[in-house]
C-alpha cells in the first residue's frame, strides 16, 4: 500500500522506473530466459513422489498370466485385419469380448467436417466396448482402457499390439474379484473423433453440430481415469508416456508417477517425450539432455492439440495417458505382452484402490526427465520476469505521457495567465490529460467511431497549433479496426472454404490463401488511417506513446492468461513477441522502419505458423534437401492452419480463436504503432 | 438531451438486440460474476410456475425476489411472453441510462450551485461539464458489464433503474419522491437503505439554504425526511404482506437471504469463501461483523463529508458493491457511470492505471480461471477467490483514490493551489 498512498515511495518508484525502465526490461527478459532455462537442471527442479496415499502402487502381487493369449490375439486379429482393410473388424472384437465375460456394446455414430470439408457428407464410424463389471460394487465408478484402431495404410503406426493387450487384459481382469470399480475397455475408430464421440454419448453431451454421437447402450458410473495404449507390435522396446491434453491441459501428475513406478518395477525402460533419463542429470551432457526433454514436452504442448487420445478425457475432468510403445531396430531386450500386461495390470490395481478423484498432486507442470517435475510454483516467477518486461515498458510510457500532459497544461495555464484571462480549461481535463474535449467545437458528436476524426478536424479550425493528439481517446479508431480484423478472421475460415470449394481449389490451398488476403488487407489500415490523417493535413492519429503503452498491457493481459492454461504456449508466444515489441517505435529513419517492419512480420501470426512448422520438419525430421524442407514446411503449414481450423470446432481446440481474436488484433496494434507519427522531440 | 444522446442510445439498443441473437447470452446467464441467486431469471421463472401451480414460491431455496418485484416480473412475462421477453431488460437498461444522463445534470448543477463562489482558477465553468452528460450515459451503454448484465437477463437491471431514480429524485432535491425510490431500492436489495443518510443531509442543507419563510432547523428538516421514509419503508412490505395472503415467508427469503448469506455459490464479492472455510460455530459472528462492516462506513463519512452530501451520496455507491452479501457487476456499473461527473477531480488521482489494468485483469482471468477450476478441475477455488480479491481490491482502491483526490481538491479550493513553505518553495501536501 505504501506505494499507492505515500508520495515519496511513489517518486522514487517513479524514478527508478524513468531512468532505469529500458535496462530494467533487458534484465528482465535476460533474467526470466536463463531463470526459466535453467530450471531444467537437476538441482532447480523437485523429484516426483505420490502425493496420493490410496494408489499403493506395485503393493500386489501381480497375476497376469495371459502373455500367451495376448500373442494369439494379436495374430488372429492380424488375419482379421488382412480380411477388409477398410473396415474395423467390430464383430471379431465384439465377440472377443464376449468370450472374456463382458458386456459388450457397439456404438454407431456419424461425424462431418465442418464447414463442408470434404463435401458435407455424414460419415459412420463404429466403437466398440465392453464393460468387466465390479463383482462387488453397484457400477459406481469405472476405469477406461482405451486402444484406437488404425487401418492399414492410414499413415500411422498400427495399434494392433495394444487391442490384443487390452482383450488378455479383459481375460485376467474377469478373472479375479477385487475390482471396486468396473472396468470399461473401448476400441475406437477414426482416431480422435472416435473417441469424442464416445465420450460425447456416455456424458451426453454434445460439444460440437458435427459430431452425432447417437445412443449409448450400456453405461458404467463416473470415469475416474484412462489409459489409452498405442501399442504395435507383440514386443516394444520401451514404454513412451504422452501426456500433453486439449489445450495443453495435462493429467495429474500423481497419475503419471504411477505408470512410470510400474513400468520400473517390471523392468520396462519408460520415456517421455522419447527422452530416457540421463544416467548422470547434474553434468552439462545431462542438463542438456533434460533441458531437451522439457523443451519437446512444451513443443507438443504449446498448439494444444493432444497427442493421443487421452488428451479428450481431460476436459471431462477424467485423468489420462497414453502408452505408446516404441520398438527400435537393433536393440536386444525386448519386452513382451507378458510384462506389459503386468504394467498394465498394476496401473489398473493401483487406480482401483482409489477412493476420490485425482485431486492431490499437480496439474501444472512440466517434465525434464520421468522423475522429476517442475510445478506451476517454481515456473511461473521466471514466467513472469519474462512478461514483466513488458509491462514495466509499459508503466515507464504511461509515466512519461503522464508527466508530458502535466507538462502541457502547465504551459497552457502560463499562456492563459499571459492572456490575462481566466483559462479554466484545462481543469477539467479528461483522465489521461486528454486535450481534444477542451478544444473541440461545441458541434463535435463524439459518438463510438468517428469521433476523434471529427474533434481534429475541429482542431484544425480552430487554430494554427498543430497538435499531436494525445490521450487514450485518439487510440479508439486503431483498436476499433485491430478488433475487427481479429473478429473477420475469425468468422472467415467458413467463407474461404466456401470460396475455394467454387474455384475448385483444395481446402488447405483455398483457406491458407484467403488468410493472407486478409491478412494483407489488415496490414494496409494503418496506412490508409495514415493517409485520412495526411489529408486533414494535420499531425493527427493514434498517439504512439498510449498506443505502446496499451499494446503493451494488453499483450501482458493475452500471454498471462494463456499461461494460465498453457504455459508452454505463452512461454514460446512471450520469447519472440517481448523483445521485438519492446523496440517498435515510429521512426523517421527510412532504414529502421524497413527493419522494425520485417521484425514484426516475422512474429506477425501466419508468420509464426510457418515458422512453427518449419521448426518442427528441421528439428524433428532430418531433411537433407533444403528444397524438400521448404515444401514439407509449406504443405505442414497449410495443414495446421486447416487442422487448427477443424480441432476448433471438433474438439474445442482453442488455438485458432486465440491466435485470431488474441494474438491478431494485438499483433495489428504493434503494426499500426510502427505507422502512427513519429514524435517530435519534447522540450 | 442532444441529438448525440440519441444516436448513443440508439446504439446501445442495436448492440444489445443485435447480441441477444447470438449464442453469449446464454453463457453470461451462466456467469457466476454476472448472475447471483438474488438475480438469476432462472429462478424466477422457476418461481412462477410454482405460483402458478398454487405452492408458495418461498417455501424452498429457489426465489429470492420480492413479493412486489415478483408481481411485476409475472406481469412482464405473460405479457412479452418467452419469445420477447428481452425487450423488457434491453428498455429498462436504455431508460436507465436516460435517468443517469438526467442525474449527471442534476449532479452538475448541484456541483455547480454549491461551489465556494470566490473567483479562484478551480472554480468549475459550465462548459467544464459540456459533455459530461453525454459521456455518462456512453459509459453507461457502452459498459461490457452493463451490457453482460443486460444480456443475462439479471433481474438487477431493474433494481439499477430504481437505484438511478433514488439518486435523480435525491440531487433533486424532491424529498418525498427519494425517499420513496430510496425505500423501494432498500426494499429491493437492503443495502441501499443507507443511502437515506446523505439524502436526509442533502435535504436538510438546502432547507437551511432557502431565504425567507421556508427555512427550516436541519432538526425538523432530519425528522421530515426521517418521518416519509419510514412511512415509506414500512408501507412496501407491508404491502406486500398483504398480497402474500398475510404471510411473513417472504421475509425469510429475500432479506434473511441478504443478511445470513446461506447460498455461498462463488460471485465476485468477499462473503463465499470466508464463509465456506467457516467453522458453523463462529458463523453467525463473522455473518453479524461483516453484514456491520458494510453499513459501518457510513458513520465515519457522514462525519468526514458533512459538507458534501452529494458525493457521500455516490461514494456510498462502490461501498455497497464491495460489501454486499451477492454483489455481481450489476453493482458497478451505475458508479462507473457516474465516475465522470467528478472529472474535475481527476488530476489528483494517483492510481488511474493500476486500477484500470485490475478491472481489465479481472474481467478477463476470472472467466479462465472459473474454466479451469470448475471444468477442467486442475486449478482450485483459490484461485477463483484469488481474482475476486483483486477485483475487490481494484473497487477500494478506486473509491479511496477518489475520495483522496475529492478532498485534496476541497483543500486546495479553500486553500489555494499555490502554498508556499516557510523558507518560500512550493509546499508539498501529503496526506498521512
Amino acid at each position: 500500500m505504501g506505494l499507492l498512498t505515500d508520495e515519496k515511495q511513489r517518486e522514487r518508484f517513479i524514478t527508478v522506473i524513468s531512468k532505469y525502465g529500458n535496462k530494467l526490461c533487458v534484465l528482465c527478459y535476460m533474467a526470466g530466459l536463463a531463470w526459466f532455462l535453467a530450471l531444467a537442471y537437476k538441482p532447480f527442479n523437485a523429484g516426483t513422489y505420490f502425493s496420493e496415499n490410496a494408489l499403493l502402487p506395485g503393493l500386489v502381487e501381480p497375476e497376469f498370466r495371459h502373455g500367451n493369449d495376448a500373442d494369439r490375439y494379436f495374430n488372429d486379429l492380424k488375419t482379421e485385419v488382412k480380411k477388409d482393410k477398410r473396415k474395423m473388424p467390430v464383430e471379431w472384437l465384439a465377440d472377443r469380448f464376449r468370450d472374456n465375460g463382458l458386456d459388450v456394446y457397439i456404438q454407431n455414430y456419424t461425424f462431418k467436417y465442418p464447414m463442408g470439408i470434404a463435401g458435407n457428407i455424414a460419415l459412420p464410424g463404429q466403437n466398440v466396448y465392453g464393460i468387466v463389471r465390479a463383482p462387488r460394487a453397484g457400477s459406481t465408478e469405472a476405469l477406461v482402457i482405451s486402444a484406437p484402431y488404425r487401418r492399414p495404410g492410414s499413415g500411422l503406426s498400427n495399434t494392433n499390439g495394444g487391442i490384443a493387450l487390452m482383450l488378455a487384459v479383459a481375460k485376467y481382469a474377469r478373472r479375479h474379484s477385487y475390482w471396486a470399480k468396473d472396468i470399461i475397455m473401448i476400441v475406437t475408430d477414426n482416431e480422435g473423433v472416435g473417441m469424442q464421440a464416445w465420450l460425447s454419448a456416455y456424458h451426453n453431451t454434445r460439444t460440437t453440430e458435427n459430431i452425432s454421437p447417437g445412443e449409448l447402450h450400456g453405461r458404467s458410473g463416473s470415469i475416474q481415469a484412462a489409459i489409452n495404449l498405442e501399442i504395435p507390435g507383440a514386443d516394444v522396446s520401451y514404454v513412451d508416456v504422452k501426456v500433453q491434453g486439449l489445450n495443453g491441459q495435462l493429467p495429474n501428475l500423481d497419475l503419471i508417477n504411477t505408470v512410470v513406478r510400474l513400468c520400473r518395477r517390471e523392468n520396462v525402460p519408460v520415456t517421455i517425450e522419447r527422452q530416457q533419463d540421463y544416467y548422470d542429470p547434474e553434468s552439462t551432457d545431462g542438463y542438456l539432455h533434460s533441458l531437451k526433454t522439457m523443451l519437446r514436452m512444451m513443443w507438443h504442448q504449446a498448439p494444444g492439440t493432444p497427442t493421443g487420445n487421452h488428451g479428450l478425457f481431460h476436459r471431462y475432468h477424467i485423468e489420462a495417458v497414453t502408452l505408446q510403445g516404441i520398438k527400435t531396430k537393433g536393440r536386444s531386450s525386448n519386452y513382451g505382452f507378458f510384462t506389459l500386461g503386468r504394467v498394465t495390470e498394476g496401473i489398473l490395481r493401483s487406480l482401483n484402490n482409489l477412493l476420490e478423484r485425482f485431486h492431490q498432486s499437480f496439474f501444472f507442470y512440466l517434465m525434464p526427465a520421468t522423475d522429476r517435475y517442475i510445478s506451476i510454483g517454481l515456473y511461473m516467477p521466471p514466467f513472469g520476469l519474462l512478461a514483466a518486461a513488458a509491462l514495466i515498458k509499459a508503466v515507464s510510457l504511461w509515466i512519461s505521457s503522464t508527466i508530458k500532459a502535466a507538462g502541457q497544461e502547465a504551459k497552457d495555464d502560463c499562456k492563459a495567465k499571459n492572456d490575462s484571462k481566466v483559462k479554466d480549461d484545462s481543469k477539467a481535463k479528461d483522465e489521461n490529460g486528454d486535450e481534444e474535449n477542451e478544444s473541440a467545437d461545441d458541434d463535435t458528436k463524439p459518438d463510438e467511431d468517428g469521433d476523434t476524426d471529427r474533434r481534429e478536424s475541429s482542431d484544425k479550425i480552430k487554430g494554427p497549433e498543430k497538435q499531436i493528439s494525445t490521450g487514450l481517446s485518439s487510440l479508439l479508431p486503431v483498436l476499433l479496426m485491430c478488433n475487427i480484423f481479429g473478429v473477420a478472421a475469425y468468422f472467415s475460415p467458413d467463407m474461404f472454404l466456401q470460396t475455394s470449394k467454387a474455384l475448385n481449389l483444395e481446402p488447405t490451398e483455398g483457406l491458407l490463401m484467403g488468410l493472407t488476403a486478409l491478412f494483407l488487407s489488415a496490414i494496409l489500415f494503418p496506412r490508409v488511417l495514415r493517409k485520412n490523417a495526411e489529408k486533414m493535413g494535420d499531425r493527427s492519429g493514434a498517439d504512439p506513446e498510449m498506443l505502446k503503452c496499451v499494446a503493451l498491457v494488453l499483450q501482458g493481459l493475452v500471454l498471462f492468461s494463456i499461461a494460465l492454461m498453457n504455459i508452454s504456449l505463452a512461454f514460446f508466444l512471450t520469447l519472440v513477441y517481448t523483445p521485438i515489441t519492446l523496440i517498435v517505435w515510429p521512426t523517421n529513419s527510412r532504414l529502421s522502419f524497413y527493419l522494425q517492419a520485417f521484425l514484426l512480420l516475422l512474429i506477425s501470426p501466419l508468420f509464426l505458423v510457418i515458422a512453427a512448422s518449419l521448426l518442427q520438419h528441421s528439428l524433428f525430421d532430418k531433411y537433407s534437401d533444403p528444397v524438400t524442407l521448404l515444401h514439407q514446411t509449406w504443405q505442414t503449414a497449410q495443414h495446421g492452419v486447416l487442422i487448427a481450423v477443424i480441432d476448433n470446432d471438433l474438439y474445442g481446440n482453442w488455438l485458432f480463436s486465440l491466435a485470431t481474436l488474441g494474438v491478431l488484433p494485438l499483433w495489428l496494434m504493434f503494426w499500426a504503432l510502427l505507422w502512427t507519427y513519429p514524435q517530435q522531440a519534447v522540450s | 438531451m442532444s441529438a448525440a444522446f440519441f444516436i448513443a442510445c440508439a446504439l446501445g439498443l442495436s448492440v444489445r438486440l443485435s447480441l441477444y441473437k447470438s449464442s453469449v447470452c446464454e453463457w453470461m446467464a451462466s456467469r457466476p460474476e454476472v448472475i447471483t441467486p438474488s438475480t438469476s431469471w432462472n429462478r424466477v421463472t422457476e418461481g412462477m410456475a410454482l405460483r402458478k401451480m398454487g405452492v408458495s414460491p418461498y417455501d424452498g431455496d429457489i426465489l429470492h425476489q420480492t413479493p412486489l418485484m415478483m408481481r411485476f416480473l409475472e406481469r412482464l412475462s405473460s405479457t412479452f411472453g418467452e419469445k420477447s421477453i428481452h425487450i423488457p431488460f434491453i428498455s429498462c437498461d436504455i431508460l436507465t441510462a436516460v435517468v443517469l444522463h438526467a442525474t449527471a445534470r442534476a449532479l452538475i448543477k448541484y456541483i455547480m450551485h454549491n461551489q465556494p463562489q470566490k473567483e479562484s482558477e478551480l472554480k468549475l465553468q459550465t462548459k467544464d461539464f459540456r459533455l459530461t452528460g453525454l459521456i455518462v450515459a456512453v459509459a453507461y451503454l457502452f459498459n461490457p458489464y452493463t451490457i453482460a448484465t443486460c444480456l443475462a437477463k439479471s433481474t438487477s437491471v431493474f433494481d439499477n433503474l430504481l437505484l438511478a431514480t433514488a439518486l435523480l429524485f435525491t440531487v433533486k432535491g424532491k424529498r418525498s419522491m427519494a425517499t420513496l425510490f430510496i425505500a423501494a431500492s432498500a426494499y429491493q436489495t437492503l443495502y441501499p437503505i443507507m443511502l437515506v443518510v446523505p439524502a436526509a443531509m442533502l435535504f436538510a442543507q438546502k432547507d437551511s439554504n432557502t431565504k425567507g419563510n421556508d427555512k427550516k432547523s436541519p432538526v425538523v428538516s432530519y425528522m421530515k425526511t426521517a418521518y416519509i421514509f419510514v412511512i415509506w419503508l414500512a408501507a412496501l412490505p407491508f404491502l406486500s404482506h398483504y398480497l402474500e395472503r398475510s404471510s411473513w415467508a417472504f421475509i425469510r427469503s429475500t432479506y434473511g437471504f441478504i443478511l445470513t448469506v446461506p447460498d455461498l455459490t462463488p460471485n465476485i464479492g468477499v462473503f463465499w469463501y470466508f464463509f465456506t472455510e467457516m467453522f458453523e460455530h463462529f458463523r453467525l459472528f463473522f455473518i453479524c461483523v461483516f453484514q456491520i462492516n458494510a453499513f459501518l462506513y457510513t458513520v465515519p463519512l457522514a462525519i468526514r463529508l458533512q459538507k458534501h452530501p452529494v458525493f457521500f451520496l455516490y461514494i456510498l455507491l462502490p461501498i455497497i458493491a464491495v460489501f454486499k452479501s451477492y454483489p455481481s457487476y450489476a453493482d458497478t456499473i451505475i458508479y462507473i457511470a457516474l465516475l465522470p461527473v467528478w472529472a474535475h477531480t481527476y488530476k489528483y488521482m494517483r492510481n488511474t492505471f493500476v486500477v484500470t489494468v485490475m478491472y481489465i485483469v479481472c474481467s478477463v482471468v476470472a472467466p479462465i480461471l472459473w474454466h479451469l477450476w470448475i471444468y477442467a478441475g486442475s486449478a482450485n477455488a483459490n484461485f477463483y477467490f484469488a481474482i475476486t480479491l483483486v477485483y475487490s481490491t481494484a473497487q477500494i482502491f478506486l473509491m479511496t483514490d477518489l475520495l483522496f483526490a475529492f478532498l485534496r481538491r476541497d483543500y486546495d479550493v479553500i486553500h489555494g493551489t499555490n502554498q508556499l513553505q516557510a523558507d518560500g518553495k512550493p509546499a508539498k501536501i501529503i496526506l498521512d
